[in-house]
């Protein structure tokens, strides 16, 4: 049961650590992406 | 599931004759150097040519090239040992490695604007962050491409031993010979060519296998012997499989994010495609380990014991489909193993030769002197690689995983150095290094499994604080005027 409950928080944590780098890779490109419209009309 | 175990018992223990094997060998051996040769032709003949290919790929080949490059042995021989060992995580865990090359699409497109003119990931480290940071990037990336190439240089020697009694290293010269000859008379061009050929040999024979084991051993019948025999490997819980779960994916963005492979297709790429070839590159690679993730779930429902855990591919293969099936086995594995050493020994050249040859000791060098460096690389890489795995190690897995405790602490000081002007380089430092020390520690006290993880973890809070307490004003043109 110790095992599984080891297993779980680092499943956990690698959800998180995905999910954060997923959404802070999406908004670099939003606002990258919204740079280059203003930039070009 | 009786039917299947009698056919494991009745088949002999090397599974292809070596006058086919020879054939093979020398067939496809020709055929790539051959092409390589002639490829290398085409073009203006200068540095930047033969290091990418005079930046001016299109959609198929570089979609092609990503993919190939991408499906190592790791693919066809640890993928396999990941569903036989750890069951359905252990298959979908590995095909999440797909989003290291869909999450780098993005990034490809701001580095392709940020530094049209740049060579090398290590131009951009020591641009963005400092000559500091940039040592400790160049240490990271040098374990981990020597832990790569060992990896396929073994692998191509368990290869052939398995399939053909071919001795271990007589396989392993062959493979690195091979690739590190068509690389150094063609360059990116020649491996961006060769790369097309193999994705497109990898993609439908490995259809093929998949097709013909599926049809033999109805899923059903598999499903339910693993039932019977192995419920844990089905079991979402099993705690081997939730460590292992992530791990995939974020030691695919470590990889992806900082080696120079990945770095040199952008560069080499036109930028009007380099966000549609990583995703779809990412894409169609994801169905490879699916498919031979598969085979070790199979491996498993018919209880087949193999004398080592990495070859559960190709015996499993060669058992199930006889003579044939080990010929196609063997293409698809000797595709893998030269697409992707091609691309390690072609990247790596081109980031010795422009970062430590030209940036460190001779700035002043001509154009041609730095292409005949490259090409001295590509030869010293090839020797070191055999060097390196002439001793026999048993699991690749154990070489692979300590790699991802190091790489997986770059994902996020590289897309901050990228996206974020307050990154800073003590923060990227600080990020590498405690990112790294952590996932090493997980490493060996917790389970190599987890390494990445906990690696991925340290970095991101450490860029995230340093970024947000300790912010630096970065301009990007900086990276535009010293490129």
């Amino acid at each position: 049961m110790q095992d599984l409950h080891w297993a779980l928080l680092i499943f956990i944590t690698g959800g998180l650590v995905t999910a954060a780098t997923v959404v802070m890779i999406i908004q670099g490109h939003r606002r990258y992406s919204a740079e280059l419209r203003d930039r070009h009309g | 599931m009786a039917d299947l175990v009698t056919i494991m018992a009745a088949v002999p223990q090397t599974f292809l004759s070596p006058g086919i094997a020879w054939l093979l060998v020398v067939v496809f051996s020709v055929l790539w150097i051959a092409l390589g040769v002639w490829w290398g032709r085409q073009g203006k003949g200068d540095a930047d040519e033969f290091m990418l290919a005079g930046r001016n790929i299109g959609l198929a080949l570089s979609t092609a090239t990503l993919m190939a490059s991408w499906v190592t042995g790791n693919t066809t021989l640890l993928a396999p040992e990941f569903g036989y060992r750890n069951g359905l995580w252990g298959m979908f865990s590995y095909a999440l490695a797909g989003l290291g090359l869909i999450l780098f699409a993005p990034l490809a497109l701001r580095i392709k604007d940020l530094m049209p003119s740049a060579r090398t990931s290590g131009d951009f480290i020591r641009l963005r962050y400092g000559r500091a940071a940039w040592w400790v990037f160049m240490v990271i990336t040098a374990i981990y491409t020597l832990g790569f190439l060992i990896t396929q240089a073994m692998g191509a020697g368990i290869l052939l031993e398995a399939l053909s009694g071919f001795d271990y290293r007589l396989g392993m010269v062959v493979v690195i010979g091979v690739s590190t000859i068509y690389t150094l008379f063609g360059g990116m061009r020649a491996v961006v060519g060769t790369d097309f050929i193999q994705s497109l040999l990898i993609m439908v024979l490995l259809l093929v296998v998949a097709a013909l084991a599926y049809m033999r051993f109805p899923s059903s019948e598999v499903h339910q012997a693993l039932v019977g025999n192995h419920p844990q490997r089905l079991n979402l819980l099993l705690p081997a499989g939730l460590l292992i779960a992530w791990n995939s994916a974020l030691f695919s963005m470590g990889e992806v994010f900082h080696s120079n492979i990945w770095w040199s297709r952008v560069f080499a790429s036109r930028r009007n495609v380099v966000f549609r070839s990583f995703v779809l590159g990412g894409l169609g690679w994801m169905t490879i380990p699916i498919v031979t993730g598969s085979i070790g779930l199979l491996a498993l429902a018919s209880n087949l014991e193999v004398p080592q855990v990495n070859m559960v591919f190709p015996v499993m293969t060669a058992q199930l489909l006889g003579a044939g099936g080990a010929a196609l086995v063997f293409i698809v594995v000797f595709a893998s193993l030269t697409s992707t050493l091609d691309s390690l020994l072609a990247s790596t050249a081109d980031l010795l030769a422009e970062d430590v040859f030209l940036k460190l000791f001779k700035p002043e060098a001509s154009d041609r002197e730095l292409k005949l460096a490259t090409q001295w690389m590509v030869v010293l890489l090839g020797a070191l690689t055999l060097l390196l795995s002439w001793p026999r190690l048993d699991s690749l897995a154990s070489v692979l995983f300590f790699t991802g405790a190091l790489v997986a602490s770059t994902v996020w000081p590289v897309a901050c150095g990228l996206y974020w002007p307050s990154a800073s380089r003590t923060g990227a430092i600080s990020a590498m290094l405690s990112g790294t020390a952590c996932g090493l520690a997980a490493y060996w006290f917790i389970a190599p499994y987890c390494a990445a993880v906990l690696s991925a973890a340290v970095s991101a809070v450490v860029m995230i604080v340093s970024s947000r307490f300790f912010p630096a004003e970065f301009r990007w043109s900086q990276l535009q005027e010293q490129a």
